[in-house]
């Protein structure tokens, strides 16, 4: 069921950014770390403020022994910048991030008595988002660093807690959340 | 053998006056990634259009010695790639490198060897924060993130024990601090 709605957001998110690209304004790429998700961002912003925004990371493992580990993620965000022309711009949206992670897991089931196994899990976390955009630095007329700070509140969905070497089990959680990024905009 | 090293020196010296004939660009300064780090030595072959392209090898390296053992840290790579707008204080530049890092102690060596493409911003924070200050205008910070592609190998023992891993990821981080001329 995860890999269809993995599938599934995909192929959405693939739909959106490229209706978004129709009226395409301005593009950026960066780096973005929020509870949804985190890593590589790529956005795109049509005239009318209305964007998409990828971002993604992923680690592979390939021991000798066979038995590869890994974790990816990727998120997908929709929002709308109610002033796209400012400088200091407020966005309000929405985002979706998912994860797949295959590790080792260690359950504890007495004090001194624990199985490590290696297992794989995935997870969706859902959030609403707002946050202010900054433009702190332009470079020539049509490109300028910014800044990004955002308030969430959503379902986050974690792989487990990582120790050295192994994992404890999943888990999640409903809470507010922040988020933060750096990125070169470009029109 | 003789014959190599003096057509090497003769290669070498006929190359002198077309480089310091050239407006070829220099850096120093010091390299970290998850591959390798070290003192840095860059050169930059500028074109027409105010891009230039860049080698840049870097390595540091540690060597101990006692009656009873020796142990070797060393770590070492080459970044080459194209950087944008060199003249300016924000430069994005893009590239690909290589590299390897371990430790050999006695039998036993921890070896890491792998390869980066990578994409990044050198920042020229004294050209930024004043237009006049020359003496401190060549001072840069690069960071750069792209795919990282990383081979641990352990041997232990003579050959006894060996354990490899594989292991990519993306995105990855390299910084740089470095002056340039």
């Amino acid at each position: 069921m995860l890999r269809a709605l993995e599938n599934r957001g995909l192929v959405l998110s693939c739909l959106v950014l490229g209706s978004v690209g129709i009226g395409l304004a301005e593009q950026s790429v960066g780096l973005q770390a929020d509870m949804l998700g985190r890593g590589i961002a790529y956005r795109t912003l049509s005239a009318s403020g209305l964007g998409g925004e990828f971002i993604g990371y992923g680690r592979l493992d390939l021991t000798s022994g066979g038995s590869a580990t890994y974790r990816m993620g990727l998120e997908l965000r929709f929002l709308k910048f109610i002033n796209p022309a400012n400088k200091l711009r407020i966005y309000l949206g929405a985002g979706a991030g998912l994860w797949a992670n295959q590790g080792w897991y260690e359950t504890w089931e007495y004090y001194d008595d624990f199985t490590q196994e290696l297992r794989n899990y995935q997870g969706v976390s859902l959030a609403f988002l707002g946050g202010a955009d900054w433009k702190v630095l332009s470079i020539g007329d049509e490109s300028a660093l910014a800044i990004s700070f955002e308030l969430q509140a959503g379902y986050y969905s974690r792989p487990g807690t990582y120790y050295p070497y192994y994992w404890d089990t999943p888990y999640a959680y409903v809470s507010p959340g922040v988020g933060a990024g750096i990125r070169y905009v470009w029109e | 053998m003789f014959k190599k090293i003096a057509l090497a020196l003769l290669v070498g010296v006929l190359l002198i006056p077309a480089v310091s004939a050239a407006s070829y660009r220099f850096g120093f300064g010091g390299r970290i990634d998850p591959i390798s780090g070290g003192i840095e030595f860059r050169m930059f072959f500028p074109n027409e259009k105010g891009n230039a392209f860049f080698v840049a090898p870097h390595a540091i390296g540690i060597f101990t010695y006692s009656e009873d053992d020796q142990d070797i840290l060393y770590s070492g790579g080459l970044r080459v790639g194209m950087m944008f707008r060199q003249a300016e204080w924000l430069s994005p530049y893009v590239g690909i490198g290589g590299g390897s890092s371990g430790e050999i102690y006695q039998y036993n060596r921890y070896v890491n060897i792998g390869g980066r493409i990578f994409a990044g911003a050198s920042i020229a924070p004294f050209q930024l924060l004043s237009r006049n200050s020359e003496n401190f205008s060549g001072f840069r910070l690069d960071f750069d993130s792209g795919f990282l592609y990383k081979r641990r190998m352990d041997v232990i023992g003579n050959g006894t024990f060996e354990d490899t891993d594989d292991m990519f990821w993306f995105p990855d981080i390299g910084f740089s601090l470095n002056f340039n001329w």
